[in-house]
């Protein structure tokens, strides 16, 4: 008996950070949600899967257009043949969304209660499941402390959409313990809310099995379901399946050797050849990351455009690279400190950044002064949470350096 | 910190010269001067290579190697002294007197941390950097000062460029910049993803409606279907109605015939053909009879042919044999003169043959004497033979001649060319062999290079390139230049494209705004009726405790005007959206407007890098693109020409490698090619030597041409010399042949073939005559045979048939007579044979009409019997009967067929039923019909208007499977990133220009003041008065000169005002700097050349200020500076220096 534990489809939701461009692989990148949920049912039939569990977040909470709602019933009642039970509940994002009051589902696809934990029963295989789906967005409390003890000669699955102990870049809801599910006598806990796939533990079994689908530059690397198999009444395998359509990758390229734009470009050439390679023939959209101490620093503080359209001519070559964005993190030959140590104009001039960073009022009164005059511009775009104002101030002394500090040698 | 001595050990030009500069400290000025050529801006270099490491490609690597390059110095700072020298090494390259490296580099912190470039701009300056600060100072006070103060860079360009880029990015109110353009296309597609969600509200209501409209078709659907049944069940009755009345009749009356015997259908008219048949017959028989009656009499009257007449002509055949014979009795004398004639002719002949014939025996003669046919053909074949076998063994003979000559000839040629061969080869050798070798590669590779030239010609000529190719190497673009006019060519192309997109949507939603307008009527604003309203609840609220009934009246009263208010608000809710249709439109309008500018502007940008292409192939000495989008080609083709260009020129090198190799060997070659070398120059020479050789080798292959030939010829001789043997064996065969042949002639062997043809000639002539006179004898012959024949036959005929003559008859007069009696026999057998044929014809048709008679007369009695009758006459009526039943029974098939086809097969009873139901009523019948059709057609309309709304219901479900509002939102998300990104590098220019701006500001404000003291009062003197002083604009901040009492601005100065002004900020900056910090030397190189004397002197004087406390090296070229130094600073404080290369 096989079962696939699965969570977070976010169905429809778009991928995010990817600035089209001439040669982008633009239409690789659109719908990839929906044709990672499909290879997941295409792998449920093939894998003659018996349950399908879906620990919540069917789609973005903030979607209203039913077709995406549709999809996953066109997608899910393919399973009615081979006769694979589906069963999910309500995660902080289906609990906002309206249209899943209204789904229209088989009567193979079950869904947990919202209201209080409930248990769904499958004598002829010997499993139990039990859970409770989010009735609103905010659940604050601990679902899983009234979950019902485990049936006895039965395997027990616990699904819950947790933060459990509050995962770093997820929100805190229905925060539970992993020794409260450990102690709850449960086989396995089938967790879902957290992105990134994650085995808390084996006896029993806490899984995350992280997103299908990743959807920006922080949800990196594979991603997909948990397969789950049992034998003699007993779960014998824990493994992760791959399933998404486009792989998000960080290149980082050290240029501590590289002094001119050519071998930069050769650097990245080489560092995105290893991000092609290691998603397995997937469309990858990738952010490159320029690091290290460079001689090249300058040049490329002072060319940054005129780089960043190179290197995106580079991703075209490649077809299956996406260049989600640039980010020049490398440092000068001369060192910040350096820098700030000199007894000069310019030494004050980069000991300023430093205080501004230093100071959060300093650092206030900036951002007041850069963003005042931006009334015109989408307050979406302005409260972008990767709009780091470190990272800005850090750019921004980047550049002056490259343009105040010539490489020129001096004749 | 200080240098006390600096030491160019091994530098440029120089080796171990010492410069002294100890004098002065703490500070002192040293003059370091140095005539052009002698190594000034070299020590100069030593100075900061010292300091910072000598570079990895050092200018001064030309004496001394570069590994071996050296510079040293004695520094002291702080009471301290070190010994130092820099060495070229990548690593340790500080070591100390000792020679060992440095663990801890000491130079940096005496420095301050200073970077080479800083400290150059910092602590350095020269001609050049003068005048750019200078410039820099028309930025403003502020950055002035700040220029001044770091010598860091130009910030004022640094500011701008900042700003410009931001600019670009963004502008509060701005329409174009990217970051504008970026956000609206944002919202526009948030919007517009917006609009496209399709909630689960309107996917529930579009089921239901579907749902109903799926029952509504079937439900019109029934009942169609039970009217089309009954419709069709009575139109089929109403079709076939009257038919089944017809039916009915007939099949009635064909009961009431049933007894009618059913005769055949022709039966009438067999009847009425066999009466006619009788009668007919009657009166032709009557006819026929008396014919016959007078025929056998006209028979009766002619006389039976005799046998005569049965003769034939085959056996007669008189006629013609009685003309020959009357021709042959005109003929014959004259045959026998012919042959008499003839007899003479032959006599005459053989008696010029040597014969002489007995009269009458002149043919018997002639044959004895002919050798007939066969014996004259064999001497004329052997007369012929004669003439082809002289022919071949002359010719046999000549082209043995022939080839014993050429065999001979080509013997004579292969000898002298192998000698000469020989005498060439020997003379060469293996080192002209070598030379020619070299040579012959030399030219293959110039054919290469012919072709690489051809190529560079045309790809020249493609670019209408005339300049030379250094000249292209020199000032092609660099490939940064060439991307960026392609990025701003491809931009600025991309954004005229976008901007005409827009605009063209624009227009499209403008004219669709425009449609819907149609302004209602002004109304209230909402403000007003908050008013009334508000009014409305302080009179409730003032009339409470007043009359009920009068509250309860007001109350109804506020309610009616509340409901008008409503419709009012209804009615504003209309015109703000019309105002607002209005401002979109106007909006609308702008963006037209900012789009048609930004098509404008990008067109231009287009045209700026065209103008620059065009610049640029105007440098290069080439043609211009043809259009536009040829850019990046031209630029690519331009590129390919240079390299090919670099190549053919490297390889115009090795071609001239090889020609110098090959000259070693030139002396020998002129000696081996004699005087037809001389005066010719190397590439002549070995011009001439390929020519030698190539006629040695032609010679050689010519030798083995010829030898193959002389194979040949002496195989061709030998064939020759055979043909001539069997030409001679063939002759004397012939001779024999010939003896043999003239023998019966009497002619001897040796008779020349010419003379034994006259002979043949006369034989030939002879035998003619001879057989002419035998065929006149035989014909004589065969006249008098053919008379007596004709005769015999005639006689035989006469006797048999004719009676005797009365008299002697000859013979053609009884042929005549016998003739005539057969033509009269004839004539009477033919009349008989005639009259006979027509009595037996007349007889035959009697008997024919009889029998046709009969024949009736048997078919009318059968008719009669089958009809039941017994007379003739009855047979009419019977036969109406029976006709009148066959038709009925006809008529009831195709009725109950029509009947069948028309009711769709229904059974007939059924019909009768039915048709029974209705009565005969067929006006009730149509009426229900037309009742029934009516419903019908309402229903069909219900029908298809339920289908088609199912059918659209199902559509809309339909479009909820579409992908479209998830792609909407990526493409949400993907503008939303173009728009981020561009916000971030916005605020990274702007944080980078806020922050420059505000340092600058800042250290304006702590320096400002001191600093600008002190350069007014340095103004003043450097200019010798004309300015008394500098003042700072309030609020404006910027630098201005105060000459006469009158301020002037920065801008207004004369460059070399400005220069001035730019030394005395540097110098009180550094004396400020200075004051805070530990001294380093200043370099100075060539400042002043630009300066007068008198200034020169006083800058020299605010130097010496300076060097009381810092050492200053001032590096110059002009001796007057020397001396103006000399005048203007005392001897204890001024230390001059000659510098020259040993």
């Amino acid at each position: 008996m096989k079962l696939v534990h699965a969570a977070d489809l976010h169905l429809d939701s778009p991928l995010r950070g990817l600035r089209h461009y001439e040669g982008a692989p633009t239409q690789e990148v659109r719908m990839a949600t929906r044709r990672a949920f499909s290879r997941l049912i295409d792998f449920c039939l093939a894998e003659q899967v018996g349950y399908l569990l879906i620990a919540g977040d069917l789609y973005d909470g903030d979607f209203k257009d039913y077709a995406t709602a549709l999809y996953f019933v066109e997608q899910v009642a393919r399973l009615r043949e081979s006769g694979t039970e589906v069963i999910w509940l309500r995660g902080n994002h289906d609990a906002a969304n309206k249209m899943t009051r209204h789904l229209q589902v088989a009567e193979h696809v079950h869904e947990l209660s919202v209201d209080q934990p409930a248990s769904l029963v499958f004598e002829q295989h010997g499993l139990a499941f039990h859970g409770q789906g989010y009735a609103v967005r905010d659940v604050q409390e601990d679902l899983s402390a009234r979950y019902p003890a485990p049936l006895s000669g039965l395997l027990n699955f616990g699904l819950l959409h947790t933060a459990l102990d509050g995962r770093p870049g997820h929100a805190s809801y229905a925060p539970s313990t992993l020794n409260g599910l450990l102690s709850h006598g449960y086989d396995y806990w089938a967790l879902g809310h957290v992105h990134q796939r994650e085995v808390l533990a084996e006896r029993p079994w806490v899984v995350f099995p992280g997103n299908l689908q990743g959807r920006h530059v922080r949800e990196l690397g594979e991603k997909g379901c948990t397969l789950i198999t049992i034998s003699d009444a007993q779960i014998a395998q824990v493994e992760p399946m791959v399933l998404d359509e486009v792989r998000w990758a960080i290149c980082e390229v050290q240029l501590d050797q590289a002094h001119h734009l050519d071998e930069v470009l050769e650097s990245c050439q080489a560092g995105l050849g290893r991000v092609r390679l290691s998603a397995g023939g997937r469309t990858v959209a990738t952010r490159v990351r320029l690091v290290g101490a460079s001689p090249a620093h300058g040049l490329l503080n002072q060319a940054r455009e005129r780089f960043e359209n190179e290197l995106r001519a580079l991703c075209v070559d490649f077809a299956d690279v996406y260049l989600e964005d640039v980010e020049f993190k490398t440092d000068g030959l001369l060192a910040g400190g350096e820098l700030a140590a000199r007894r000069d104009a310019l030494g004050d001039l980069f000991r300023a950044f430093s205080e501004v960073e230093q100071d959060e009022g300093a650092r206030v009164a900036l951002w007041e002064d850069l963003l005042r005059p931006m009334t015109g511009i989408s307050l979406d775009l302005l409260r972008d949470e990767n709009l780091h104002r470190d990272d800005i101030l850090r750019e921004a002394e980047q550049l002056l350096q490259g343009y105040l500090l010539s490489p020129e040698e001096p004749s | 910190m200080r240098f006390d001595e600096l030491r160019l050990q091994a530098f440029g030009p120089f080796t171990n010269v010492v410069l002294d500069l100890r004098g002065g400290a703490p500070g002192g000025l040293h003059v370091i001067y140095g005539p052009n050529e002698a190594g000034k801006s070299t020590s100069l270099r030593a100075v900061v290579n010292l300091l910072f490491g000598i570079p990895q490609r050092s200018p001064d690597a030309h004496l001394h190697p570069s590994s071996r390059l050296a510079v040293g110095a004695r520094l002291s700072a702080q009471g301290k002294t070190l010994d130092v020298t820099r060495l070229k090494r990548n690593r340790d390259s500080l070591v100390d007197a000792d020679g060992v490296a440095w663990n801890v580099d000491p130079i940096p912190a005496l420095l301050g941390h200073l970077d080479r470039v800083s400290f150059c701009t910092r602590f350095g300056l020269d001609q050049a950097e003068l005048e750019k600060g200078a410039e820099a100072l028309l930025g403003g006070s502020e950055q002035g000062l700040f220029a001044a103060g770091t010598a860091g860079a130009d910030v004022r360009r640094v500011l701008s460029k900042l700003g410009d880029d931001a600019a670009a990015l963004f502008l509060p109110r701005g329409k174009l910049p990217l970051l504008n353009r970026y956000n609206a296309d944002y919202e526009q597609a948030l919007g517009e993803a917006r609009r496209a969600e399709r909630p689960v509200e309107k996917w529930l209501a579009q089921a239901r409606a579907h749902e109903q409209a799926v029952q509504q078709v079937a439900r019109v659907g029934g009942r169609r279907s039970e009217v089309r049944a009954e419709l069709r069940r009575l139109q089929r009755l109403k079709a076939v109605l009257s038919d089944l009345v017809e039916w009915q009749t007939a099949t009635e009356r064909l009961g009431a015939l049933s007894q009618v015997p059913d005769l055949p259908a022709d039966a009438p008219v067999l009847r009425s053909q066999c009466s006619a048949q009788i009668v007919e017959s009657q009166a032709e028989i009557r006819r026929i009879t008396e014919d016959l009656a007078a025929f056998e009499r006209e028979l009766a009257q002619l006389r039976e042919p005799s046998p005569l007449a049965d003769v034939d002509d085959e056996q007669l055949q008189l006629a013609a044999r009685v003309g020959t014979a009357i021709a042959a009795r005109k003929d014959l004398p004259k045959r026998r003169a012919a042959l008499v004639e003839q007899q003479r002719q032959l006599s005459t002949l053989l008696r010029e043959l040597g014969q002489d014939p007995a009269p009458g025996d002149e043919v018997a003669g002639a044959r004895r004497v002919v050798v007939g046919v066969e014996g004259s053909s064999h001497i004329t074949r052997l007369i012929a033979q004669h003439s082809g076998l002289s022919t071949k063994l002359k010719a046999a003979e000549a082209r043995v001649r022939k080839l014993d000559a050429a065999i001979r000839d080509l013997d004579g040629t292969v000898v002298a060319v192998e000698s000469r061969s020989l005498d060439l080869l020997l003379a060469l050798g293996a080192e002209g062999k070598a030379a020619h070798q070299l040579w012959l590669e030399s030219l293959g590779d110039h054919k290469a290079h012919a072709r690489q030239f051809t190529d560079l010609e045309r790809l020249r000529a493609l670019l209408h390139c005339t300049a030379p190719w250094q000249h292209l190497v020199a000032q092609l673009p660099a490939a940064e230049v060439v991307h960026a006019w392609s990025t701003r060519h491809a931009q600025a192309r991309q954004e005229r494209a976008l901007h005409q997109r827009a605009q063209a949507e624009l227009t499209i939603q403008l004219d669709a705004g425009l449609i819907q307008q149609n302004a209602p009527r002004d109304l209230p604003s909402f403000a007003e009726l908050g008013l009334l309203r508000q009014r409305r609840d302080g009179a409730i609220l003032a009339f409470d405790g007043h009359d009920t009934a009068a509250r309860q009246a007001l109350r109804q009263l506020v309610h009616e005007a509340d409901t008008v208010a409503d419709q009012l608000l209804a009615q504003a809710d209309k015109v703000y959206a019309w105002q607002a249709l209005e401002h979109g439109n106007r909006q609308l309008k702008e963006q037209i407007v900012l789009h048609q500018q930004g098509e404008v502007d990008a067109a231009e940008l287009e045209d700026a890098v065209w103008r620059e292409v065009q610049a640029c192939a105007a440098r290069l000495n080439v043609g211009v693109p043809r259009s536009k989008d040829q850019v990046g080609q031209w630029f690519e083709q331009l590129n390919a020409l240079v390299t090919m260009e670099v190549e053919y020129q490297s390889r115009d090198a090795e071609l001239l490698r090889r020609k110098l190799l090959v000259s070693g060997v030139e002396e020998k070659l002129r000696g081996v090619l004699g005087e037809e070398a001389s005066g010719c120059d190397l590439v002549g020479l070995l011009q001439l030597l390929e020519s030698a050789l190539r006629s040695v080798e032609k010679m050689r292959q010519r030798r083995l041409q010829w030898e193959k030939d002389r194979r040949s010829l002496r195989r061709d001789q030998e064939e020759a010399a055979l043909e001539l043997d069997d030409a001679r064996s063939q002759l004397n065969a012939w001779t024999q042949a010939w003896e043999l042949s003239l023998a019966p002639l009497g002619l001897g062997a040796n008779t020349p073939p010419e003379c034994a043809q006259d002979v043949l000639t006369a034989l030939g002539r002879l035998e003619r005559a001879m057989e002419a006179a035998v065929t006149l004898e035989s014909r004589i012959a065969g006249m008098e045979r053919d008379t007596l024949a004709l005769d015999r036959d005639i006689s035989r005929y006469v006797v048999q048939f004719l009676p005797p003559p009365h008299h002697e008859e000859d013979t053609v007069d009884r042929a005549s007579r016998l003739l005539e009696a057969v033509r009269l026999e004839r004539r009477n057998r033919d009349e008989w044979f005639k009259a006979r044929a027509l009595v037996d014809e007349r007889r035959a048709t009697l008997a024919a009409v009889e029998a046709r008679s009969w024949t009736a007369r048997q078919a009318l009695q059968t008719l009669m019997v089958a009809a039941q009758v017994d007379s003739e006459e009855r047979l009419p009526e019977v036969e109406q009967q029976s006709l009148e039943k066959r038709q009925l029974k006809l008529r009831t098939s195709e009725l109950g067929e029509r009947i069948r086809i028309s009711a769709d097969g229904a059974p007939l009873d059924e019909l009768l039923a039915e048709a029974a139901e209705w009565g005969g009523s067929v006006r009730r019948l149509i009426a229900r019909i037309d009742d029934l059709e009516q419903e019908n057609t309402d229903l069909e309309s219900a029908f298809r208007e339920a289908e088609n709304e199912a059918e659209s219901m199902r559509l809309g479900l339909l479009t909820y499977k579409t992908e479209d509002v998830a792609l909407a939102r990526q493409v949400v998300s993907e503008r939303a990133a173009l728009a981020r990104s561009t916000l971030r590098k916005y605020l990274v220019f702007q944080a980078a220009h806020v922050l420059l701006q505000g340092q600058i500001a800042r250290y304006a404000e702590r320096f400002s003041g001191p600093i600008c003291q002190r350069a007014s009062e340095m103004f003043g003197r450097i200019t010798l008065g004309k300015y008394s002083r500098l003042a700072v604009g309030l609020g404006e901040k910027t630098l201005r000169c105060v000459r006469d009492g009158h301020e002037i601005e920065v801008n207004e100065l004369s460059r070399g005002a400005r220069a001035q002004l730019y030394f005395v900020l540097r110098l009180a900056s550094l004396e400020q700097y200075f004051s805070e910090h530990p001294a380093v030397p200043i370099v100075l190189d060539d400042l002043f050349v630009d300066f007068d004397d008198d200034r020169t002197t006083v800058a020299f004087e605010l130097l010496a200020e300076m060097a009381k406390n810092v050492q200053v090296l001032y590096f110059t070229h002009l001796a007057r500076d020397v001396e103006k130094a000399h005048d203007a600073v005392p001897s204890d404080r001024l230390f001059t220096h000659t510098i020259g290369v040993n």
